[in-house]
């Protein structure tokens, strides 16, 4: 019987390769643009690390005025800390298993050749401890240790997009590279490291890929140019705030209140938590009765990988309205196919009648068309693989002609993994089926014998 | 006119109707939000009347070696890119054009309301090149300029300019000119010595364009992101001498020039996000007319059909041809009337979701909406035109087919 309903489906398909045409087309196109959208989201929303995630917190102790209320509002915490509190914490005996120190630099890779020419490189100051914290995949070599780290030797990590650029790809563990006036030795290079949003130096700003990794010490002691802005400097020292900011003097910076370091910790139990919670409101409250801080801070202390990524995420929010409006475009391209299918049963109806006549029940005659409507749903969901890959290819393009990016910088947000596949088959055919639902449930429900009168 | 018999005929196919209102809806609300786009867009890049964009280049250069002589650089810079034929004039600017902003007060004390603004640093050429006009008080003169070393920006330059909005936000009811503002905590006091005509400020975060900004005489010798430079070239010449630009100031070792622009294009730049958002919009405002009025069009097709016999007897009866295609038309604009006006609910809702978001500053308007159904009623009276003349093509004789 299924085997049945299925060639006459395929039959009254085929019958009018037009109309069958035009709503494939429509469902692929309706269901493209939403899951494009879908699909950025669903990238930008990964667990960057799981297993491992639920482990990782940033500090995050906000300092602020004395007359001002308490934030609230995690968003509005401070990322960043001073240099004294960042290496107290690093370099201290804590509850804490691991840190990690992070800050932005600019690095100019002066290959020394004439046909090569500089290369600005965005450069991640860090410690050896960032590799292994979140769990970076090396293609040639590895991090640093400790001991390099304290000393700041003149070492220096690539990213493969980097390695690509400056090597030709090759392994070039053990090459000298000469950044800005300092000469640094590769000692590791990473292989294709996923990371739709920057979550590890807290801005959640989009990756940059022509990336490297310096020690912290050799960062500070090389003046290499720091990138970021600092952020809240107290009001005393606020009118630095233009001298330390994207500048490579760092001893006044160094000796004074202004926050600029990333700190993150690893912590693998609640009583670890717990523990390192208590042992950090300690040192902050020794640190007032010294007379450093006339600040309050915030409860927790350190915030969670997973959920600070969810409190910093407006590019999120701003792609689900996005999906909203596209779901709306779903919904009118599958008005359009009801239309169609009202068109096309319109002409079966006489068929329809004298099968009925010749005994098919009502039910037979709604299966039938059901099924129908089910290959359309499908077919237009294949074609909508094609579409919604070309949808992300296009966003992809726009953006890489707006910001004069190298291509595969976008290919973490704009990737189409296979979840996101199935899903758009599977609310194609559901999408269809419901738009068919109706107006097959409508004509199976009328009278054979008007339709066959003449 | 017959609009009961219209209306009788559009409750017997229910359907058909609901399908019009529900595409013509969405596509207003889609299509309104785009024009609303766009108009914010054209507002935003128009420049304060009477600035040149197009004739100005910025070079955004780094200094990353901190042991050349700053000094001796920079000459030799200014030296080389004015004698680039094609240059009127070079100067160094300390941000580039939307290059960043900093904060400022009328008053001394950490509580004191903080007002955003745009720093710009440069000499008294740098004020040529951005065509300063005066509107208040005196420009400052070279003497008076500081070329810093490094150290902090507290130097001893004691006088800045402000532009006719940062005025107006300052001291909105007196003159700015002789007053005392306060940048940062403990900075030392500046005096206010001239106000000039509203220049591109650059974008301030979280907010649109803001044309608030400042001229400090102070030229950066030896900071690293503050060797910028600014250049007046010869009317429509800009792009073409960025080649000579490069190589003037590439030669110099320790540098590194990280990229060169008109100021137009980085006007533009700024606006990314909306050109974006546009895009987007825009491309799915197309893609939903085209399929809306094909849509429509066959719905209407569909109707035709349906009542063939409807209009025989009619056309027996002795209704014209136009009579029977305007039935048609009132009856979808019937709809497509409908249709706007839940499209409008929806257009609105829509922009309210896009303005919590942050996508959006601005609601929509009465303009959007009106712009929007009128070319939303010209796309279905062209869909429903075809269909309509076909249905006047049924002969009269087709009522004697059936009963």
């Amino acid at each position: 019987m299924f085997r049945y309903n299925l060639k006459l489906a395929l039959l009254n398909l085929r019958h009018r390769m037009d109309l069958t045409f035009l709503m494939i087309m429509l469902i692929a196109i309706g269901i493209g643009a939403m899951m494009t959208f879908y699909s950025v989201i669903h990238n930008l929303s990964k667990d960057p690390i799981p297993g491992k995630s639920k482990h990782i917190f940033l500090v995050q102790f906000e300092r602020y005025f004395p007359d001002e209320p308490p934030l609230l509002d995690l968003r509005d915490f401070s990322r960043v800390h001073t240099y004294q509190d960042a290496m107290y914490l690093y370099s201290t005996d804590t509850p804490a298993t691991q840190h990690v120190m992070y800050f932005e630099t600019d690095l100019v890779a002066d290959q020394e050749t004439d046909i090569a020419p500089l290369t600005l490189l965005r450069g991640g100051a860090t410690t050896g401890t960032f590799f292994d914290t979140f769990e970076v995949p090396f293609q040639y070599g590895g991090a640093w240790d400790k001991a390099i780290d304290e000393a700041g030797s003149p070492v220096i990590v690539l990213s493969q997009l980097t390695n690509e650029r400056l090597f030709n790809g090759r392994n070039s563990v053990g090459q000298q590279l000469k950044i800005n006036e300092t000469y640094v030795t590769v000692v590791g290079v990473l292989d294709k490291w996923p990371v739709p949003l920057r979550y590890y130096d807290g801005t959640m700003d989009p990756d940059h890929k022509y990336k490297a990794f310096v020690p912290f010490h050799l960062a500070i002691n090389s003046q290499f140019e720091r990138d970021r802005y600092t952020t809240g400097c107290n009001f005393d020292e606020e009118g630095l705030l233009g001298t330390f900011n994207h500048e490579y003097h760092y001893e006044s910076l160094i000796h004074s209140n202004c926050t600029w370091i990333t700190l993150w910790t690893v912590l693998e139990s609640e009583a670890q938590v717990r523990a390192y919670q208590e042992f950090v409101k300690h040192y902050l409250q020794e640190q007032e009765r010294l007379g450093r801080y006339l600040r309050y801070w915030n409860d927790s202390v350190v915030t969670n990988l997973i959920i600070f990524m969810k409190a910093h995420t407006s590019i999120v929010e701003a792609f689900q309205v996005f999906v909203v409006i596209t779901f709306f475009f779903f919904m009118v391209c599958l008005a359009n196919t009801i239309s169609l299918i009202l068109t096309k049963l319109l002409r079966h109806s006489k068929e329809m009648a004298l099968r009925r006549a010749l005994g098919a029940t009502q039910k037979m005659i709604l299966i039938q068309n059901m099924i129908e409507t089910g290959i359309i749903g499908g077919l237009g969901g294949i074609l909508g693989l094609v579409s919604t890959h070309l949808g992300l290819w296009g966003m992809k393009m726009m953006l890489v002609s707006n910001f004069n990016t190298p291509d595969p910088l976008f290919d973490d947000q704009f990737g189409y993994d296979a979840w996101v596949m199935l899903l758009t088959v599977v609310l194609s055919i559901i999408g269809t089926m419901i738009a068919g639902a109706y107006p097959v449930w409508r004509v199976c429900r009328q009278s054979p014998a008007i339709e066959l009168k003449l | 006119m017959e609009i009961g018999p219209i209306w009788r005929m559009l409750m017997k196919s229910k359907l058909t109707a609901l399908l019009i209102i529900f595409q013509i809806a969405i596509t207003l609300a889609i299509f309104s939000n785009t024009l609303l786009a766009w108009n914010t867009l054209q507002n935003l890049i128009v420049p304060p009347e009477g600035f040149n964009k197009k004739d100005l280049i910025v070079v955004k250069a780094n200094r990353y070696q901190k042991n050349s002589d700053g000094a001796q650089i920079f000459t030799q810079d200014l030296e080389g890119l004015r004698a680039i034929p094609g240059v009127l004039e070079a100067a160094p600017i300390g941000h580039e054009p939307n290059g960043g902003w900093t904060h400022i007060r009328t008053r001394k004390g950490q509580e004191v309301k903080r007002y955003d603004i745009i720093d710009f640093e440069t000499n008294t050429q740098g004020l040529s090149v951005l065509g300063i006009q005066l509107v208040e008080g005196r420009l400052f003169e070279e003497h008076e300029v500081e070329y810093v070393r490094y150290g902090n920006d507290e130097g001893k330059d004691t006088l800045l300019l402000l532009s006719e909005s940062a005025a107006a936000l300052l001291f909105p009811r007196q003159s700015a000119v002789g007053q005392t503002v306060w940048l940062g905590g403990n900075a030392h006091p500046k005096e206010v010595i001239g106000v000039y005509k509203d220049i591109f400020g650059g974008r301030i975060e979280g907010q649109d364009t803001s044309h608030v900004t400042m001229i400090l005489p102070v030229v950066f010798l030896e900071r690293a992101s503050r060797s910028n430079y600014i250049i007046r070239t010869e009317p429509g010449h800009a792009e073409s001498l960025f080649e000579a630009v490069r190589q003037t100031l590439y030669k110099v070792k320790g540098r590194y020039y990280v990229h060169i622009n008109t100021l137009e294009a980085i006007i533009e730049k700024s606006m990314d996000t909306y050109y974006v958002m546009i895009r987007i919009f825009g491309t799915l405002s197309i893609v939903l007319f085209l399929v809306v009025s094909l849509g429509i069009a066959g719905l209407a097709s569909y109707s035709v059909a349906k009542r063939k016999k409807h209009i025989g007897i009619r056309r027996a009866l002795g209704a014209t041809r136009w009579q029977i295609i305007r039935f048609f038309l009132v009856e979808h604009f019937l709809i497509a009337l409908v249709g706007i006006g839940f499209g409008s609910l929806i257009a609105m809702g829509l922009n309210f979701l896009t303005v919590s978001v942050g996508l959006f500053r601005h609601y929509l308007g009465i303009e959007q909406l009106l712009g929007a159904s009128f070319f939303l009623l010209l796309v279905v009276g062209i869909s429903v035109y075809f269909p309509a003349k076909r249905s006047a093509a049924i002969a009269p004789a087709i009522v004697t087919r059936t009963v």
